[in-house]
């Protein structure tokens, strides 16, 4: 008998808890439809949608720097890294009357445009990772890419032990002026080999991201300049492509790569050995900076016109300890 | 734990039945909550799209109104593109109203200020255009061409991210509905087996005292009132076990004195049956004596008149015969009810002695041998004990011997009996005989008076003497018998000072 009192009640105890549990998850269903606060701001930036973790901490560093200034940060994400698609996408946002918007420059004309029209519906612009185009009166915030070009001579040398025949893949700028774009990385690189005498640059290439030719040119740079020891990327989604192709010809170890970014596949050909190493910007950095200095223009402040980020070197060396770094910071 | 031994049905059930109630009514209350869950999430879904479809669908009609107004003019396209403007306006403030701050709330504010520009801008062509002024309307309807193309695509982006958003939580809905249901089924066939196992459970309870109690009764109906009925604590069923075993009780002490009662009335009936006997006793005496004397006046007037004619005629022995036998008669008459002195009944013997020499002569003597205390012949004792005891001493003693025999009267006394032996030298008599006659009277007693001699009898038995004399003194050594050395004695040991008679008499005629 008491057993069964027993079993009465204890149905009737998971019974409420259960009741709990589902008013406490209805309660909690409407606090997801208030919103929580007026933000102070709304920031659009402008963001990329593909797996280069770059994007993926860039977006941590941005949210975070949101809540800490209480302003909301939208990521209006384009395919890739496209003049029209950005131009379209500042366009909405300027006719969404946002408070703000950041964007990675493309070219120097266009984005200097698009830059003048946000300007004239009274938003403020700011851009990050770009040092390679001045756009009058708009903040950047990003690495050096004099630092980066550096910083990749400096690897290079290593690599090579001081003696090598480099090739530089950079992307088309899509603009007539690349001479800035390049100039700049290059001085960088350029500074770091001339300690270096029997090392020397044979060949820049110009890479259309947009149309996936890695392969091809790769291949034609291989064959062309035998000679050629070195590949030097500057672009994190070619970087793994470059090292297939060098696989698939069987010259690993015969050309060595030195990498930009720190997609997965360049970590595991880091790992493997195809990669020597590859320098990454901390982009976590870059994120959570665009939205604060955005928000301190707002908050009347003065700021510089260039905020640097640190650039990381990663080898085989110190592989794991950047693997970490990215993969807390990802959360 | 606690103790339900000895809460009652009544409350268990009640509380059973209303916890079962509870239980349902939770599981109820569990469901429509969950319905009511999934109906605001599923309403909240649409609810949020609805209005943007409502000025998506606006959007288009709006921009073929600025069309065809800007080419033909026409103030119907006007008035009708007004009221879209302010339909779209009202819709686009709720959105912005209602703005909530998330990755995808955010659209719908950017959707709805994208709008309200666009509106600007389409009112500037109306404007132009109201104006003639003709570059002017171009440059604005070609950008509200473009604004609109977009934020139709916006909006199309948003109710597309909605969608998706939307299956996605219709999957964690549905899978919700899903375990609701498989709760619920479970509950209920749970609830089905348990109350239903609980009311098999009951009905037990209930059923199986109630059983043993009727075996217990049906053990008492055959009398077996030594049932130990296992009590049960508490509980309506313990009330009624309790009642059972006190009417048990009860029963069994009614029992036990209605016993009692029966044993008492059959002591009772037994004492009267004795009486009744003692009373038969003396009729029965009282029947032989009076048939033993047919109309014992006349023959006592007859013979009284004998002896009077013989005294008259000087014939002196005829006539002391004859008056012998009228005492003897007269004697008689008086009937055994009466008490007389013990002298009266010695002088009784001595007349029917008298009677017997006449008859037999010289075979029959007689000695009386009295005491000096003559106050023992005083002495009140029941009528014709000692005539009987002498006639017997002459019919079985010395009528059986051919030379004859003595009959001996001896009185003697102490302080508190008088003494009387009726002797004879006859034949004698058995021990067993003896032993017979001073048994307990019974009906043998009877029968043996009935079956003797009638020839020479006044008709009283020696036990009807015995019996009458225990009866009356209610002591069995008031008479002895003793047969040594041919010598038959019988003993009469009488009280003195004993004042029963009245007694006695009224408790024979009761």
């Amino acid at each position: 008998m008491k057993y069964t009192y027993s079993a009465l009640l204890l149905a009737l105890v998971l019974l409420i808890a259960m009741l709990v549990n589902l008013f406490a998850s209805f309660y909690n269903g409407d606090d997801k439809l208030t919103p929580q606060g007026e933000p102070r701001y709304h920031f659009i930036l402008i963001t990329q949608d593909n797996n280069d973790p770059f994007w993926t901490m860039y977006k941590n560093g941005a949210t975070k720097a949101g809540e800490t200034k209480n302003v909301f940060v939208e990521f209006v994400d384009i395919k890739y890294k496209d003049a029209a698609l950005t131009i379209n996408a500042v366009e909405m946002a300027i006719l969404s009357n946002v408070d703000g918007i950041a964007l990675q420059p493309f070219d120097v004309k266009e984005s200097t445009e698009i830059l003048q029209k946000v300007r004239d519906a009274n938003i403020t612009a700011i851009t990050f990772e770009n040092d390679v185009f001045y756009i009058p009166e708009i903040s950047t915030v990003g690495s050096n890419s004099y630092e980066v070009g550096f910083a990749s001579g400096e690897m290079a040398a290593a690599a090579s032990g001081g003696k090598a025949d480099i090739a530089v893949l950079v992307n088309d700028p899509g603009a007539k002026d690349s001479k800035q774009y390049n100039s700049i990385k290059y001085q960088g690189l350029l500074e770091a080999i001339s300690k270096y005498p029997e090392m020397t640059v044979s060949q820049i290439y110009t890479l259309d991201t947009r149309m996936f030719e890695v392969d091809k040119l790769t291949n034609t740079i291989l064959n062309e300049n035998p000679d050629i020891d070195l590949i030097i990327c500057s672009d994190s989604e070619n970087t793994p492509g470059v090292a297939q192709v060098v696989i698939d010809s069987g010259k690993v170890g015969n050309v060595k790569i030195i990498g930009y970014g720190a997609m997965p596949q360049t970590m595991n050909y880091i790992k493997d050995g195809v990669v020597y190493g590859t320098i990454a910007a901390d982009s976590y950095s870059i994120g959570y900076n665009t939205v604060i200095q955005l928000a301190d223009i707002f908050d009347g402040k003065q700021i510089s016109e260039f905020y640097n980020t640190d650039i990381y070197a990663i080898t085989s060396r110190n592989l794991e300890e950047y693997r970490e770094i990215f993969k807390t910071e990802e959360k | 734990m606690l103790n339900f031994g000895g809460v009652k049905f009544r409350t268990k059930l009640l509380v059973f039945v209303q916890l079962s109630i509870l239980v349902v009514l939770l599981a109820s209350v569990y469901v429509y909550f969950s319905l009511q869950i999934l109906i605001r999430d599923t309403t909240v879904m649409y609810e949020k799209t609805m209005e943007l479809t409502a000025v998506y669908r606006k959007m288009d009609s709006i921009q073929q109104e600025i069309q065809f107004y800007l080419s033909t003019n026409s103030s119907d396209s006007l008035i009708s593109f007004y009221d879209y403007m302010n339909e779209i306006k009202a819709g686009a403030d709720k959105l912005i109203k209602n703005v909530s701050y998330t990755p995808e709330g955010i659209k719908s504010k950017n959707a709805a200020n994208m709008i309200i520009n666009y509106l600007e801008h389409a009112e500037q062509a109306i404007m132009a255009k109201r104006g003639r002024d003709i570059d002017g309307y171009t440059a604005y309807y070609a950008l509200t061409v473009k604004e609109n193309n977009d934020i139709m695509r916006y909006i199309e982006e948003i109710m597309s991210g909605e969608l998706i958003s939307t299956s996605n939580s219709y999957a964690a809905i549905s899978k919700r509905i899903q375990f609701a249901t498989t709760f619920n089924n479970i509950l209920i066939i749970g609830v089905i087996i348990f109350v239903s196992s609980m009311i098999f459970s009951f009905s037990f309870q209930i059923t199986k005292p109630i059983t043993k109690l009727a075996a217990y009764a049906k053990r008492v109906s055959v009398g077996d009132f030594d049932v130990e009925v296992q009590s049960v604590t508490g509980g309506e069923i313990g009330v009624l076990y309790n009642a059972f075993n006190s009417m048990v009780v009860s029963i069994k002490k009614f029992i036990n004195e209605i016993q009692e009662k029966a044993r008492l009335e059959a002591s009772l009936n037994e004492q009267r049956l004795n009486n009744l006997k003692m009373k038969n006793e003396l009729r029965e005496a009282e029947l032989l004596a009076l048939q033993s004397q047919i109309n014992p006046h006349f023959i006592f007037n007859t013979i009284n008149i004998g002896a009077k004619i013989a005294m008259l005629e000087g014939d002196k022995r005829t006539c002391t015969y004859l008056e012998n036998a009228a005492d003897i008669f007269r004697y008689n008459l008086r009937g055994l009810d009466s008490y007389v002195p013990l002298k009266e009944e010695i002088d009784n013997v001595r007349s029917y002695i008298y009677l017997l020499q006449i008859r037999f002569g010289e075979s029959v003597n007689f000695k009386a041998d009295f005491c000096e205390d003559t106050k023992a012949l005083g002495i009140i004792v029941p009528r014709m004990i000692l005539q009987p005891i002498a006639e017997n001493a002459y019919i079985h003693g010395i009528s059986e011997v051919e030379d004859g025999g003595t009959i001996t009267l001896k009185v003697r006394s102490n302080e508190d009996f008088v003494y009387v032996y009726v002797m004879d030298n006859g034949i004698g008599i058995t021990q067993e005989k003896i032993n017979e006659l001073l048994g307990d009277m019974g009906d043998d007693d009877l029968q043996m008076v009935l079956a003797s001699k009638r020839g020479h009898t006044t008709g009283i038995g020696v036990s009807n003497v015995i019996n009458r004399l225990r009866l009356y003194y209610n002591r069995n050594d008031t008479v002895d018998i003793k047969c040594e050395k041919g010598l038959t004695q019988v003993i009469f040991k009488l009280p003195r000072n004993f004042e029963k008679g009245a007694n006695y008499v009224s408790s024979i005629n009761s």
